[in-house]
């Protein structure tokens, strides 16, 4: 019986049966996927299963045992809505700018980009290798030159002083006034690689037989990118606004390595870090837990609303 | 078939690799511990006290008659800390026997059984710990860790720009100062800016100058016998009182910030940049002679040796007194004015300098006997690095008597030399005869601070409203610092802002106190 749907109908024998005929291949995706699933299971379902527990709890000194309480969620919100109301909401607005300037700024640029990348601009090859090279530096290591070449001790500083720029006179990126403007310009510019490769592979999967019949109806690049590329590249695109809106609160990221939240650029991110960071011994996570829950809670609903905004642009197409 | 079968090998050898990298932090260790029972596995930190000091200890320490026999293995680690700790919950496979580390919170480990009680290092010691060190290392009335490494911090001065003659003792003579630098009246001091500094990743440097003035204003605070009492309750937060939350309104708090913030009110007095330098670019900066003046610690000379050993213009000043507290003794008499009582308490930290006592300066200088013991010992606080550094020893340890032994020789005279000729700092110790040879006039004018201050620092294990249910320093501003750069506050709004923050309509304190 080579056909599966011959087989008998209970899906327990065949299930066997299909087994029994390809255990080798069974065993191999087992070996492959067994550490991927227990890094999953232990990292995402036990952390987030504890983390959900812990926010419920609070420490007894007295008898010295953990008990339940919704305290830590009181305390959260009165963080957040009460004590530090001015802060958080400040923190709130730079996390969605940062979001989206990355959405508004770099999602266009990157599109036109790989557009043009697509549609064989000369040395295309050598502009895929220049864009993705900065995504396989780590994120940190990358972030630190970037801070060190616009630094007040830096090589732009030197640049600027060797045309005659004032030493008091160079501008402090990272300083008041400029600290975001310059988060906001690394963001842009560091997802820029990664991102153009992605669209330019994902472009790169369109029939070419439509921009040909477009060109033959007398379609030029404008027509070309809006009404056929970006329709049809869409649903990659709506999935990063998605995602990125959906991590845009995890992670204290650039903040934490270049202002630490300093001169008005702090983050929800870097807010949800410093209150880990700032948490005693580590023995009593439990507020900081409860505060990411309800972050978590305020998220939802945001990123299913936009999800429906964004995937009601345009039908998915089969090509 | 040839595809498929290369494919296979190559899936198993992708496999194999991400396995490997995932076990590759389980123990696998390829630093060569000895597991022998009495020998001695120590992991320390390798930073800005350089580890040279450490192998030279040892063969100091197998000098002694009975040691000659004992073993060593020196790990030394970048991530000191975290590899002792880490290594405290393998529980009996805990390779190390002797930790030199940075801060480990010690306190939960103590609960936990995870340090051995040292207290009769403690006691054994040829030169005795300083007192003001005894509270912090006590807990539940024993001993648990050395501190090492107790270099003083606060304004470090470059002796080449600045005339010996020029160097404030009061705040406001600092701030004359640096508008007259500013101004280029200091001939030294032409075309170089008063202050460099750390504002990317050690703002906090400031405080060892603000703690100072704090701490210094506060011998007025009647609450307080003294101005370390106040500054320690602060970090204690009156014990259990319900209303300890009362420390954030110390005046002193509010007075120091308000010197500060008059020193960030000119832009120009500081480094183009200063606010977002790293430690060792400020360091650099200063080094090269490019601002008088650095807050900044000990641990410069030693930090910045391998490029800068050649510089030894740089010398460490007394924090200056905060000249408010002149003005509120009233020095010059009820009726005269504040420029008079500047005057009068420039005079009388001067002769406290001098080494006269209370009751000379009393006399030579008209000033009441009581006032001058005040001044006198606000002059001689300074702050310190504290407990940042800690020796301590796992309670698993199968080389617990020898590993003590190590212990108790590093409050030994010998100890000490070499960790100055190694280190270019200064042991915890109060030494009975040693005197320090001091190599260069950095060192010699720590020397003079360890000689003649009373130290402070931060203590964040002095409650646990502090260390276990995260009550920082400055919860509300923690980057204080940077908040007055940016004019986002001032000492006044801080100061309110702190306390609003615990007290204010729904405030955090009873969150915080009901941790205790």
């Amino acid at each position: 019986m080579n056909n599966f749907k011959e087989m008998p109908k209970s899906w327990a024998v065949r299930f066997k049966m299909k087994c029994k005929k390809n255990w080798r291949d069974w065993i191999f995706v087992l070996c492959l996927t067994a550490l991927p699933v227990i890094w999953f299971a232990i990292f995402w379902v036990y952390v987030n299963f504890d983390s959900i527990l812990m926010s419920f709890k609070q420490f007894d000194t007295v008898t010295q045992t953990e008990y339940f309480t919704l305290a830590n969620f009181k305390e959260v919100f009165l963080d957040i809505a009460g004590r530090s109301s001015g802060m958080f909401g400040e923190t709130v607005l730079n996390t969605f700018l940062i979001y989206a300037t990355g959405v508004f700024i770099g999602m266009p640029l990157c599109l036109m980009i790989a557009f043009f990348m697509m549609k064989g601009m000369p040395l295309t090859n050598f502009y895929k290798v220049l864009f993705f090279l900065p995504s396989m530096i780590s994120q940190v290591a990358f972030v630190y030159v970037f801070t060190y070449f616009i630094g007040s001790n830096g090589p732009l500083k030197e640049i600027f002083i060797h045309f005659g720029g004032l030493e008091d006179k160079y501008p402090v990126f990272l300083g008041p006034g400029l600290a975001m403007p310059t988060i906001l310009f690394f963001g842009v510019w560091s997802s820029f690689g990664y991102s153009t490769i992605v669209y330019a592979s994902t472009m790169n999967r369109i029939p070419p037989e439509l921009f040909e019949s477009a060109k033959l109806d007398g379609a030029g690049f404008a027509a070309e990118f809006f009404k056929i590329c970006l329709p049809l590249v869409w649903p990659t695109l709506s999935t990063f606004i998605v995602v990125n809106l959906a991590g845009s609160c995890s992670g204290p990221g650039v903040i934490l390595l270049m202002t630490q939240g300093s001169f008005h650029t702090n983050t929800v991110g870097y807010w949800m870090y410093n209150i880990v960071a700032n948490s005693g011994d580590g023995s009593r996570l439990y507020y900081p837990a409860a505060f990411g829950l309800v972050i978590s809670f305020l998220l939802v609903p945001l990123v299913i609303l936009v999800r429906k905004v964004v995937n009601s642009f345009w039908q998915d197409a089969e090509y | 078939m040839m595809k498929k079968k290369i494919m296979a090998m190559l899936c198993c050898a992708i496999t194999l690799c991400f396995t490997a990298t995932a076990l590759s932090a389980c123990g696998l260790s390829t630093e060569k511990v000895d597991n022998t029972p009495g020998v001695v596995n120590i992991v320390m930190m390798e930073a800005g006290y350089g580890t040279e000091f450490m192998d030279k200890w040892i063969e100091d320490f197998k000098k002694i008659p009975g040691n000659e026999d004992i073993k060593f293995t020196v790990k030394k680690d970048v991530q000191s800390t975290e590899t002792a700790t880490n290594a405290l919950l393998d529980g009996d496979k805990n390779p190390y026997d002797l930790c030199f580390t940075g801060d480990i919170w010690y306190k939960k480990y103590v609960d936990k059984g995870q340090l051995a009680d040292i207290s009769d290092v403690v006691a054994g010691f040829d030169n005795p710990l300083r007192s003001e060190l005894n509270g912090i290392i006590t807990y539940k009335e024993k001993q648990w860790l050395v501190p090492w490494a107790y270099d003083p911090c606060g304004l470090i001065y470059n002796t080449d720009l600045l005339p010996e003659d020029k160097v404030p003792v009061t705040t406001d003579e600092l701030l004359a100062l640096v508008s007259d630098i500013s101004d280029g009246k200091i001939e030294s001091a032409k075309n170089v800016k008063p202050f460099v500094w750390a504002g990317d990743n050690a703002a906090a440097y400031w405080q060892y100058v603000t703690d100072i003035w704090w701490a210094q204003y506060e011998y007025l605070d009647s609450e307080y016998e003294t101005g370390i009492d106040a500054y320690n309750n602060f970090w204690s937060l009156n014990d259990t009182d319900p209303d300890g939350y009362t420390v954030y309104q110390q005046p002193g708090l509010e007075k120091s910030y308000e010197v500060l913030q008059a020193l960030f009110a000119q832009k120009t007095w500081h480094m183009n940049g200063s606010e977002t330098k790293t430690h060792t670019d400020a360091q650099t900066d200063f080094l090269l002679n490019r601002a008088v003046m650095l807050p900044c610690g000990g641990w410069l000379e030693n930090e910045m040796k391998e490029h800068y050993s050649d510089k030894k213009n740089y010398k460490m000043m007394k924090t200056p007194v905060i000249s408010a507290l002149g003005k509120e003794l009233k020095l010059a008499g009820e009726t005269a004015t504040d420029a008079e009582h500047e005057k009068k308490l420039i005079a009388v930290v001067k002769a406290a300098d001098a080494g006269k006592n209370a009751e000379t300066i009393a006399t030579e200088s008209g000033v009441e006997k009581s006032k001058a013991e005040i001044v006198i010992a606000a002059r001689n606080l300074s702050a310190c690095i504290g407990v940042n550094h800690q020796a301590w020893i796992p309670s698993t340890t199968n080389a617990l008597e020898n590993a003590k032994k190590f212990l108790t020789y590093m409050g030994s005279d010998s100890a000490a030399k070499i960790f100055r000729e190694y280190s270019n700092s200064t042991l915890p110790f109060e030494y009975k005869t040693l005197k320090l040879t001091a190599s260069t006039p950095f060192q010699e004018s720590m020397d003079v601070l360890h000689e003649s201050c009373n130290f402070l620092f931060p203590q964040m294990l002095a409650t646990p409203m502090r260390y276990k249910a995260g009550l920082q320093k400055f919860t509300n501003s923690p980057d204080v610092e940077k908040k007055i750069w940016a004019g986002e506050l001032t000492a006044k709004s801080f100061v309110k802002g702190e306390y609003d923050y615990l007290t204010g309509k729904d405030g955090k304190w009873n969150f915080y106190y009901n941790q205790i």
